[in-house]
């Protein structure tokens, strides 16, 4: 199918999506969707979904943790595609990654223990050897990494899926990533809505949570589940360390505009949302212009960096 | 093993990867000490757009040069770290959401540069991404030597300012009130961190580099506590973890391929589970035996306690087994046998005496018991009816040091809280 976007500059690249929409809404005919409207609607959905959660890493102050998941899905990942080969793959045939994409159930159990299992390991690392956090953290993400590495290079010759998981790659996402991101997204709003009041107090006041007789430590493993549940549906768009800055950096942005938790879930939500538009239209511009095929979730990144360095600026003149 | 040090093609790397990690381990230590571990792992990640735009720029002035992306990976390492200073100096953000937002956006900047040659240059890229994982094969001695001098200069850093950095470490008070500059050696500290990246990225990767800065000081913390002796172990379980690295991923790639990066962090896991296990002091084996150990005394020091609680009431040294299984609540020929051993019960067919030794040991348990009632009850106003738990935990630990302390404090007490005699103080 012919992209209408190919050749767009950075604002013919909103006219067109504008106008695209448009037709959407009035025409009866189903319209196919462009690549880039694909990447679009991943991104964003994804990129709302980080923001919301995000949130709450950031005011626990459990982001590292977060780093420390999105290593560990790794050796998950890998173990999901190893169940997959064995179960559905006809006998004698030989494991290729490439060529294999496990359905969602694997890859939400794999995900999901691996998070549990990092969770475990740094809880029995640090209170039953009596080692400080964050060198409990960091020794267990490492290691379990490692281990995936090896196990990755042992099956394939090669670091390529390792590579790929850190990195994404926005230009090989298909449909189904399409309603993977939405499925996640559906998800976690639904839980993020039924928990709110628990995930709420235990984020301000873990003490009064307590007199009301809810444990932070379940909520601590709620907000990792929802973390590695959102880390799949990225690790094939954006890579998992990309993941980390959608997670981290518009809740940060966020939180110097505003107190209230709502209103800072809200504008991290928003911001994401016009990160990922500007930097996909920026990416298409690029092409247009300079015919160089820039890292579209890179960009992203890079725009969320760029915001909160001036939101930073800004604010501290008014404190000034 | 003695090959791989004079091998030309594998003395490089082996050379390498053991003064990568040795660098590491040292210089770890302190960052861990100070309880910042995961700076290292901020920070290694931050130098990778260095290590890229390096590379580009190499690629730009047509120079082979394998320093070029080193420098760059310091430079922007160093701003990295300036970066997370400021942010939650000036910005009063969380440590970790700065440390975590630097890494991830460094990260998506040098994916940005990464992407730019993806399709242009494909050796170029291939190249970059190596430095993801590390390679520790393509190493040359030119690099070897490099990460000499740069080892060297840490080394003298260290020493130069060893004994701020060592009372900034130990007592960060005393330190202020001597007049010591907390951040400058703070930044010293991350300074040198940043010269162990530079030298760790080529064989361990910017993804793994940080747990070589934070492994080895673990394990070696597990063993010691003294600072010289932590940072000499450290460097040296880092080096054997280099060289086991190269080893294992060496010997063991016949029919698939073990990474040599990774290879080291298990080295380096296996070195620390087997301290976790295997430590005097703080290993989960000992602390077990010596739990086992604590409990089977209490266990037999309270059969004691009940023999002369009997032995008073009755008013004679002889009971029959069931009467005292009946009363002692747990099972009673474990440490029955125990007492035995030790002198202080003699046993026959059915009964059981208390030897006068044994009588002496009973006393001293009840003594303690009672002694430490009255103290709860007069100098840590507890409720008569709520100090006897925490007696019958007492009793087994309280010293003869402690024992006599009491003795004063209380003034030579002679009945407890609930008008029971204390029998008096008797050499054993």
């Amino acid at each position: 199918m012919h992209n209408p976007y190919w050749g767009n500059t950075f604002f013919q690249f909103f006219e067109t999506l504008f106008v695209r929409l448009s037709l959407f809404c009035v025409s009866s005919t189903p319209m196919e969707l462009a690549a880039d409207e694909l990447q679009l609607l991943v991104l964003v959905l994804l990129s709302v979904t980080a923001a919301l959660i995000g949130t709450f890493f950031v005011l626990r102050k459990m982001t590292m943790l977060a780093n420390a998941l999105s290593h560990t899905i790794l050796p998950g990942v890998v173990l999901a595609y190893l169940a997959y080969h064995y179960f559905h793959s006809p006998v004698g045939e030989a494991f290729d990654f490439s060529h294999l994409l496990p359905s969602d159930i694997y890859l939400l159990v794999g995900a999901l223990g691996s998070s549990f299992l990092t969770m475990f390991l740094i809880r029995f690392v640090a209170s039953g050897l009596h080692i400080k956090e964050d060198a409990a953290i960091g020794m267990i993400f490492t290691l379990l990494f490692a281990l995936g590495i090896i196990l990755v290079t042992a099956l394939t010759k090669s670091a390529h899926i390792g590579a790929e998981l850190l990195m994404g790659n926005v230009d090989a996402l298909s449909l189904g990533d399409l309603s993977l991101a939405w499925g996640i997204f559906v998800a976690t709003v639904g839980i993020i809505v039924l928990a709110w009041r628990p995930l709420f107090l235990t984020s301000f006041d873990p003490l009064f949570a307590k007199m009301c007789g809810i444990s932070n430590e379940k909520m601590n493993y709620l907000v990792m589940a929802l973390g590695s549940i959102a880390a799949i549906g990225a690790f094939r768009a954006v890579g998992v360390l990309l993941f980390l800055a959608f997670l981290v950096t518009p809740p940060l942005i966020a939180r110097r505009l505003t107190h209230s938790l709502v209103a800072m879930a809200c504008i991290s939500c928003l911001v994401g949302i016009i990160a990922s538009l500007v930097g996909v239209a920026l990416s298409r511009h690029i092409l247009s212009f300079y015919g160089q095929a820039l890292s579209t979730a890179g960009l992203i990144v890079t725009i969320l960096a760029l915001a909160f360095a001036a939101i930073c600026a800004i604010s501290k003149k008014k404190a000034g | 093993m003695i090959h791989y040090f004079t091998d030309p093609v594998l003395s490089a790397p082996t050379i390498g990867s053991m003064l990568m990690c040795l660098l590491a381990g040292f210089v770890g230590t302190f960052s861990v000490l100070l309880k910042r571990s995961l700076v290292g792992e901020a920070l290694s990640h931050a130098s990778y757009p260095g290590v890229i735009l390096g590379l580009i720029i190499a690629k730009l002035l047509f120079v082979e040069n394998q320093l070029i992306p080193l420098v760059g990976a310091a430079l922007s390492s160093l701003l990295g770290i300036y970066l997370i200073q400021k942010l939650v100096w000036n910005y009063k953000i969380q440590s970790d959401s700065a440390l975590t937002f630097v890494l991830a956006s460094f990260f998506g900047v040098a994916l940005v540069f990464l992407s730019s040659v993806q399709t242009s240059y494909p050796t170029l890229y291939r190249e970059m991404q190596s430095y993801l994982f590390g390679q520790a094969a393509t190493q040359t001695n030119v690099q070897v030597v490099l990460y000499l001098v740069l080892t060297g200069i840490v080394l003298t850093g260290t020493l130069l300012f060893y004994r701020p950095i060592k009372i900034v470490i130990s007592d960060p008070e005393y330190a202020q009130a001597v007049g010591i500059n907390r951040h400058q050696i703070y930044m010293l500290i991350w300074a040198i961190t940043v010269l162990s990246v530079v030298v760790g990225i080529r064989s361990l990767g910017v993804v793994l580099m940080s747990s070589m800065l934070i492994f080895p000081a673990v394990t070696s913390r597990l063993w010691t506590e003294k600072l010289e002796v932590v940072l000499l172990l450290a460097s040296l379980l880092g080096m054997l973890s280099g060289f086991f690295g190269v080893y294992m991923s060496h010997e063991m790639s016949h029919a698939v391929s073990f990474p040599t990066g990774p290879m080291i962090v298990v080295c380096a896991a296996l070195f620390f589970i087997l301290s976790a296990i295997f430590s005097p002091k703080q290993g989960l084996l000992f602390r077990a035996i010596r739990k086992f150990s604590f409990e089977k005394r209490c266990t037999e020091e309270n059969l004691l306690k009940l023999l002369y609680k009997c032995s008073v009431e009755k008013n004679a040294v002889q009971f029959s087994c069931d009467e005292i299984a009946k009363r002692f609540q747990a099972s009673l020929w474990q440490p029955l046998g125990a007492l035995e051993r030790k002198g202080w019960v003699k046993r026959a067919e059915d009964s059981i005496e208390l030897t006068p030794s044994g009588m002496l040991w009973g006393r001293k348990i009840v003594r303690l018991h009672r002694l430490w009632e009255v103290y709860l009850v007069e100098y840590c106003e507890v409720g008569k009816d709520r100090v006897h738990p925490s007696a019958e935990a007492m009793e087994h630990i309280i010293t003869p040091e402690i024992e006599e302390e009491l003795e004063v404090l209380l003034s030579h007490p002679t009945v407890d809280p609930h008008k029971q005699p204390i029998p008096p103080h008797e050499v054993v």
